[in-house]
């Protein structure tokens, strides 16, 4: 028999065993858009999932749950993280921003409208995290240049290949004073 | 009619889509749902010797282990290709046999997804492992099958009479789709004996008949929701194994099941684009008039399914040779079973044909723009027919002015930038355009509103946009006026979202159907007593701006319409063309997916562009960098510059991915995929991406149906990968024959 490990194939077997085969549930309060929610879930709980399945709020996408795609990007107290690395229990006490929390009631944030604008993607999938990663990307200050843009947008995948539209809304965005 | 065709529409989808509103297959959840993981297989040949379930099934949350033993048995179902609509004929769990690397053994079934990742992770199987499994094109090995053949003239005798010869071999690798969003579904049956799944698809009517045939339902009574799919690109136009798991692991357990395929979990359990090789001989007159074009290929598939992607006879419609001899054929491997992955066929087969013509107009110290304007066919070369529409010489034209082509110094390593080796290459783009027919329903309701149905996918191409646009146009409404819902088995049939086809025929019964409603809405008001148009004939009424009008008479659309007696008008039809043979089109309605071309009865229909890209190459480390790349497509009508313009950026950007990034790694030792997830198989980023021109060329095509469009899809990622190779070659002197184009490839 082949002991063969491989990502593709089954994950290792050295994981460790759950204390009394069971896993702690922790009670938690999660911060998000603006609303406080008290949550109990499993500590593997990441915040991705804990959003999507505890919080129907499904704007943030899994993608690879590695962090590698970007597609389940949110603002965690204004910087732009990777909630498939993210605990939720490691989260509590800080504001978190998803793309259901942009808008300002039923006004698009100007990042929308300008994705909208440019025709910044086709399927969408990857577009919640792309418009998040860009309002940030303007708040830090990358956003200078096309060829600054495309650096630090470059941690969003979009396999529709809509990068020239999106750097061309973020360039819009920028140019009329900001995210 | 109104001016709304052709007009640069903004997504209809765009406010879902930017919100995180737009609900993906697996945005989806249902009180009770139980999570499901995968364990997989790490051997690739072999079978399950034991299974210790009883190790996981008492942990917290577990509720079901589904192995080979408790699958329910299912009923067999062909591959696509051969009439089905599966993926593959062969699938998990069916028995205890394995057959590649990454096959399912069994799914776990959990109240979180927490629960049944970690019991997956530690279920305890035994495998019986046979040595021997190739998951690679092994070098050399002869075609086993052959799967396409055509000759024309006497391909021999014009090559032994050509004063100019190129012969060369050119290879490419396994690729993986990695559309971002992640393969999965939510299964859900119903008491009554229904199936809802809840999957992204390209064709939500062909994967209702093949789950039905493989659970043995009758196909009303399973049901297909995808009205969002986060990037298909051919991986979603089948039936996964996976998507029959979970609804077996949903069946036994009674209660609705998410699937979530980890990425890595992806790559072995989902299709990809087959490695290939072709062997290509290309005769020329010192002229520079081709003579002869010799094409042997092997493509790899899988040991039960022939799965083959011939892309010789689109390239035998590019230039005009006298004499093509053609074979393709298939070496089989111990992989899952390879799939549709965008422009199939072509892609493969294009970079190494338009290589082979830059090496050609390279021997012949030729121009390649000039090399390939002598060789332009006034009629298809294969059937002898004549083009519907062809406007490749325009496209270089206008490709050569916008790239400023006319600067090149045409000698290899005669042209630099500060320092670094610049290159400057093009390339033909092509893809045939396939004529398939669907069907669609109109209602004009009394709010002065048309709804559209029809099956078809939006798989981020502007479906939604472009169909509203012609029903719009039709009704004279404003595309806001106008709701369309795809998607959905439920509504009537439509081709797979695959082969570019959507656009021109899903189109076209689009228009269809709202000309009929206007008719109907027109018809019934004449009979309305006391209605402003009582007695009228049909024929005087008109539609504008959401007003009836006939002479002095007006009525609004929602009052026209709120006067009938069911308060509503409703047309529904199939459009086929007319050279589609009748026992062809009516498959639409079995779950087919009929299409006819590039050549029809009387005409032959391809779309064409050309690519020209410029590279940058450091002449120490010889890393390649690609500034800039133009594109001049004409597809006949432009349905929507800003949609289309999308789908050739789209493909130009995965043609730079393909040429320069992506290749599914082989473990020769484990058979396996071995860069299985997203940060070991690259795909393009944003930095990658350089200054990128579409253009758009007017062409009219009035043969291939009343909208006039040819699919755009696909076309975009065709030439970019030989542009770019024929670019370094210029840049460095140095030939590569096989993708991706790597730096330690020009480091001689």
């Amino acid at each position: 028999m082949s002991e063969a490990h491989h990502p593709a194939a089954a994950p290792p077997r050295a994981v460790p065993p759950a204390p009394d085969g069971d896993w702690p549930i922790a009670t938690l309060t999660l911060r998000v858009n603006g609303q406080a929610h008290r949550l109990a879930m499993d500590t593997r709980t990441t915040l991705l999932d804990a959003l999507r399945d505890h919080l129907g709020l499904t704007g943030a996408k899994p993608g690879c749950n590695q962090g590698a795609c970007g597609a389940c990007t949110v603002l965690i107290d204004g910087k732009r993280m990777n909630a498939c690395l993210t605990l939720a229990v490691a989260t509590q006490g800080q504001e978190i921003t998803t793309i259901e929390g942009l808008a300002e009631g039923e006004a698009l944030h100007p990042m929308q409208q300008a994705f909208i604008d440019h025709d910044a993607f086709q399927c969408g999938y990857c577009t919640p995290g792309q418009i998040i990663s860009a309002v940030a990307c303007i708040r830090e200050g990358h956003a200078g240049s096309a060829e600054e843009i495309r650096e630090f947008m470059s941690g969003n995948l979009c396999r529709c290949g809509a990068y020239p539209n999106i750097v061309k809304a973020v360039q819009d965005v920028a140019a009329k004073g900001g995210a | 009619m109104n001016a709304i065709i052709g007009t640069p529409q903004p997504r209809l989808d765009g406010p879902a889509k930017v919100t995180g509103a737009a609900r993906y297959a697996l945005d989806n959840s249902r009180a009770g749902m139980l999570h499901a993981a995968l364990v997989l297989s790490p051997v690739a040949l072999g079978r399950v010797a034991a299974i210790d379930d009883a190790a996981v099934s008492a942990l917290p949350g577990i509720r079901l282990v589904m192995t080979h033993r408790t699958m329910p048995k299912l009923e067999e179902d062909k591959p696509m290709q051969e009439g089905g609509h599966a993926h593959a004929s062969f699938r998990p769990l069916e028995s205890d046999e394995i057959r590649y690397h990454g096959q399912p053994v069994a799914v776990v079934l959990a109240d979180t997804r927490e629960q049944a990742e970690y019991a997956a992770g530690i279920l305890p199987v035994r495998y019986e492992a046979r040595a021997g499994a190739v998951a690679h094109l092994p070098e050399g090995a002869p075609s086993e099958e052959e799967v396409g053949s055509l000759d024309v003239g006497d391909a021999d005798a014009e090559w032994e009479a050509s004063a100019v010869r190129v012969t060369a071999d050119y290879e490419e690798p396994a690729q993986h789709h990695n559309p971002i969003e992640l393969y999965g579904c939510l299964a859900e049956w119903d008491p009554m004996g229904g199936l809802t799944v809840h999957v992204p698809s390209q064709w939500a009517g062909g994967m209702r008949a093949g789950i039905a045939k493989s659970f043995g339902l009758p196909a009303d009574k399973v049901r297909v929701v995808s009205p969002y799919i986060g990037g298909a690109f051919g991986g979603k136009a089948t039936v996964l194994g996976t998507t029959l798991l979970a609804c077996a692991a949903a069946k036994l357990a009674g209660r609705p099941v998410i699937l979530q395929v980890s990425r890595q979990q992806g790559f072995p359990t989902s299709s990809f684009r087959p490695a290939a090789r072709q062997h290509i001989r290309l005769g020329a007159t010192a002229e520079g008039k081709l003579r002869a074009f010799h094409y042997i290929t092997e493509n790899q598939t899988c040991r039960f399914d022939n799965v083959s992607f011939p892309g010789g006879e689109i390239l035998a419609r590019l230039y005009d040779i006298p004499g093509m001899k053609i074979r393709e054929g298939l070496v089989r491997t111990d992989v899952n079973a390879p799939g549709f992955m965008r422009a199939p066929a072509e892609t493969p087969a294009v970079f190494a044909f338009e290589s082979a013509i830059d090496e050609m107009a390279v021997a012949l110290g030729m121009d390649p723009v000039e090399f390939r304007r002598r060789n332009e066919p006034a009629k298809d070369p294969v059937k002898g027919l004549p083009w519907s529409s062809r406007s490749l010489l325009r496209c270089y034209e206008r490709g050569a002015e916008l790239f400023g082509w006319s600067q090149r110094s045409h000698a290899p390593r005669s042209m630099t930038r500060d320092g670094d080796l610049i290159g400057w290459g093009c390339a033909t783009a092509v893809y045939p355009t396939f004529i398939s027919t669907s069907s669609a329903t109109l209602r004009l309701t009394s709010e002065g509103r048309a709804e559209v149905h029809c099956s078809a996918s939006d798989i981020g191409t502007g479906t939604y946009t472009i169909l509203a646009q012609i029903a719009a146009d039709r009704l004279g409404l404003t595309p806001d006026k106008v709701t369309v819902r795809l998607g959905d088995s439920a509504f009537d049939p439509a081709n797979v979202a695959g082969g570019s086809t959507t656009a021109l025929a899903s189109g076209n019964a689009v228009g269809k159907v709202a000309e009929q409603a206007r008719a109907a809405l027109f018809q019934a008001l004449t009979e309305v007593e006391e209605g402003p148009f009582k007695g009228m004939a049909p024929a005087s009424l008109s539609l504008s701006e959401g007003t009836v009008r006939a002479g002095n008479a007006t009525q609004s659309l929602a009052e026209a319409v709120s006067s009938l007696p069911r308060g509503k008008v409703e047309a529904t039809d199939q459009w086929a063309h007319p050279e589609m043979p009748a026992k062809q089109s009516k498959m639409l309605w079995r779950a087919g997916s009929p299409q006819g071309g590039p050549d029809m009865q009387s005409f032959t229909a391809l779309a064409f562009g050309a690519q020209f890209v410029e590279v940058r190459i450091n002449p120490r480390t010889r890393t390649i960098r690609v500034p800039r790349m133009v594109g001049v497509y004409a597809g006949g009508k432009i349905l929507n510059p800003r949609t289309a313009h999308s789908q050739l950026m789209g493909g130009m950007v995965w043609g730079l991915s393909n040429a320069l990034l992506e290749a599914s790694e082989v473990d020769r030792n484990h058979a396996s995929f071995v860069n299985a997830d997203m940060a070991e198989y690259h795909i393009a980023v944003n930095a990658d991406i350089p200054a990128l021109d579409v253009e758009m060329l007017e062409e009219r095509d009035d043969k291939i149906g009343p909208i006039g469009a040819k699919g755009l899809g696909e076309i975009g990622i065709t030439g970019t990968a030989p542009a770019l190779a024929n670019a370094i070659f210029h840049a460095t002197g140095i030939r590569v024959r096989k993708l991706p184009l790597r730096i330690e490839d020009i480091l001689s």
